[in-house]
């Protein structure tokens, strides 16, 4: 099981990742963060194949992709 | 929990200064994985110059100097040249890079000077608002060419990856970009790569790396990724044009 | 071991940096301070030092920057107009605190002049050409081995106020050749606290020196040690003031002459006296206190057209009191010139 670590904080909300995830499951999440930025967040952790270009496309650096048990 | 992808160590984990969207972010993880793969940050002294470049010195987690405009390949002239066996980059901007600084980083590649420049070509001056520069299209609309901009008054866009391959202190002159993720992977090996060449004391290594400007640009991230793709790759060939 | 020669000033002050410990110079050809570089790229790799000959004093300067902020002692050298390209580089280098030693053999200028003796880049090295309102201290030395003296103390200065410093000579002290006496050298110190070493052991070091809205705090603790360097390194030589009514002053070369012309001044009975600045900034205005108060004039003497003289006028405090000879067509002046000048004010005292 992957999990799929995104720093509210440090997303600008920029939505590369949403854009390259190629399963589809990130997404802008509701609220925003204290600089005004509406953060992404994985909607099917479950789902995460671990291919990292969501973090790898991510200018902020902002998501980190562990696996459980590893 | 085993990692498939953390924050590297050679950067520090604070909110960057880019705008959404922005190339350097990326750039700058792959410059800071780079340095943790080589296991070298101790032993790295960074060079910035002006532009939204200059502020990388806060968030790379090592040495660095901040030097004026375009100055970037005397300073690490300098650096390395009082430090031989340490890892000495430049990070600078096409306008830093390639307008006022176009001098220094020639004579530098004539000298085979052993220190690695990474410059990032979003084809405009974006900290001071989106002036044209040397990589400018043809055509592109910037503050500076607001009718596009006219190749026969002002001359056509810099291709200096290209310009130095010749030289025969050039070991690496390379082109990247991080408009695609698999662009993305092949950028942070070349710069992996230019480091490994500094490490075996080659001479002197470039990457240019194509890299979107939203704000400049006027267009939102995923938009702007896509013209980088379309326009500046057509104009940029991608690849490596010195090897050593 | 200490060395006694027969050298050309610019190659003593190359032979007083390598002695204080340099071990990285940068350089552009330029008449007359050449000679500096051409000793140096054969002498510096002697004590395992870097020399390199940069593509302009632009790139000069900021190899001295980056070689600098690694905690090494680094110089460069240049004239007139190559200290205007470099000016950029020293207010970056004032601005960030890094100690660097300069040296300026001046020529003609404006423009590409000529080579020419004169002293016409007062304003430039002590007023500070670069932009920003920084300070440096300024050594202005008037023969062979005061350059050497001074060159080697540069350093010193430099480390102990992490500043650049500037020695400035005219050409004809550059390139005349005089009996010089070199100290033991002393060897490199290891790199200070703040240099760029790499960060092992340590937080990172940064350099820099934009701040932002942050910036004044930061021209606040420059402006700190401006006032530091002001109260303690002012410094000046001076003779037979205690009873004079005229008081020569001049720096340099022009301090030389001008011993020579108080002496014949007294041999005809008037009462003259001499204030050589050795630092042109901070500019020695102790050394006029004594005569405050009382009634003297003071005649400066330059090789341009009147820019020390403003700092005598701000030292002495009435510009009444304060007159200006120039040597004119830019040549060293002569002592019956200055002479004449003396009679004449002399004459106007009296009457």
């Amino acid at each position: 099981m992957n999990k799929v670590m995104i720093d509210r904080e440090l997303c600008k909300g920029c939505g590369l990742c949403v854009r390259v995830c190629p399963k589809g499951l990130l997404a802008f999440a509701a609220g925003f963060n204290s600089k005004g930025y509406q953060p992404a967040q994985c909607t099917d952790e479950a789902q995460c194949i671990g291919c990292t270009m969501c973090a790898q496309t991510c200018p902020d650096v902002a998501i980190e992709i562990y696996v459980e048990g590893g | 929990m085993r990692a498939l992808f953390k924050y590297p160590d050679s950067l520090v984990r604070i909110s960057s200064p880019f705008c959404p969207g922005c190339g350097h972010g990326i750039i700058h993880r792959l410059v800071a994985q780079a340095i943790d793969d080589l296991k070298i940050r101790e032993k790295t002294v960074g060079v910035v110059g002006v532009g939204c470049s200059s502020q990388s010195w806060n968030l790379f987690n090592f040495d660095f100097l901040a030097v004026p405009h375009g100055r970037p390949g005397a300073a690490a002239t300098g650096v390395k040249r009082s430090l031989p066996d340490h890892l000495v980059f430049t990070y600078q901007g096409d306008g830093d890079a390639y307008a006022i600084g176009i001098a220094e980083l020639m004579h530098a590649a004539i000298r085979g000077e052993n220190f690695t420049v990474i410059v990032v070509n979003n084809t405009m001056f974006a900290m001071t608002g989106g002036q044209m520069a040397p990589t400018t299209l043809a055509g592109q609309v910037t503050s500076t060419s607001p009718s596009g901009r006219d190749p026969r008054a002002t001359g056509t866009p810099v291709h200096f990856p290209e310009l130095i391959a010749n030289i025969p202190g050039v070991a690496y002159s390379a082109r990247v970009a991080v408009d695609s993720v698999p662009n993305i992977r092949k950028a942070g090996q070349a710069i992996a790569k230019a480091f490994r060449k500094q490490n075996d004391k080659a001479g002197f290594s470039l990457v240019e790396v194509l890299a979107p400007c939203p704000t400049g640009l006027n267009l939102k991230p995923a938009e702007a990724m896509a013209w980088v793709a379309e326009h500046l790759e057509a104009e940029f060939p991608l690849g490596e044009f010195a090897d050593r | 071991m200490a060395f006694e020669g027969f050298m050309k000033g610019n190659e003593a002050a190359a032979e007083a940096a390598v002695r204080a410990g340099c071990r990285c110079y940068f350089f552009y050809p330029l008449t007359p301070q050449s000679e500096i570089g051409e000793y140096l790229v054969t002498r510096m790799p002697e004590v395992g030092g870097v020399v390199l000959q940069a593509e302009s004093e632009v790139a000069a300067i900021n190899m001295v920057f980056g070689a600098a902020a690694t905690g090494k002692r680094t110089m460069t050298s240049s004239s007139g107009c190559g200290i205007s390209l470099m000016s950029e580089g020293l207010s970056y280098i004032a601005a960030a605190e890094v100690p660097v030693v300069i040296v300026d053999v001046m020529r003609g200028g404006p423009g590409l002049g000529s080579l020419l003796p004169t002293q016409a880049d007062y304003y430039q090295v002590v007023k500070g050409g670069g932009h920003g309102g920084y300070r440096m201290p300024v050594f202005g030395s008037a023969d062979v081995q005061e350059l050497a003296d001074n060159v080697f103390e540069a350093f010193d200065v430099a480390e102990k106020y992490r500043t650049p410093v500037a020695v400035l000579i005219d050409p004809i002290t550059g390139q005349m050749m005089e009996a010089v006496e070199f100290p033991a050298p002393v060897p490199p110190k290891a790199p200070p606290a703040w240099a760029l070493t790499g960060c092992a052991g340590r937080k990172k070091n940064v350099i820099r020196t934009g701040y932002g809205p942050n910036l004044p705090p930061h021209t606040e603790a420059l402006y700190q040690k401006y006032g530091r360097m002001k109260d303690e390194l002012q410094r000046w030589e001076e003779h037979e003031t205690a009873d004079a009514d005229i008081i020569l002053v001049g720096f340099g070369i022009v301090g030389r002459i001008l011993k020579t012309v108080t002496a014949e001044a007294r041999a005809r009975g008037l009462k003259v006296g001499l204030i050589r600045p050795i630092t042109m900034w901070p500019f020695p205005e102790r050394g006029f206190a004594a005569a405050s108060g009382k009634d003297v004039d003071f005649l400066t003497v330059e090789m341009n057209d009147g820019q020390m003289y403003e700092d005598v006028i701000v030292a002495v405090g009435d510009r009444r009191k304060v007159h200006f000879l120039r040597s004119y067509g830019a040549l060293v002046p002569k002592t019956d010139e200055i002479l004449a000048k003396i009679e004449e004010l002399a004459g106007r005292k009296r009457s």
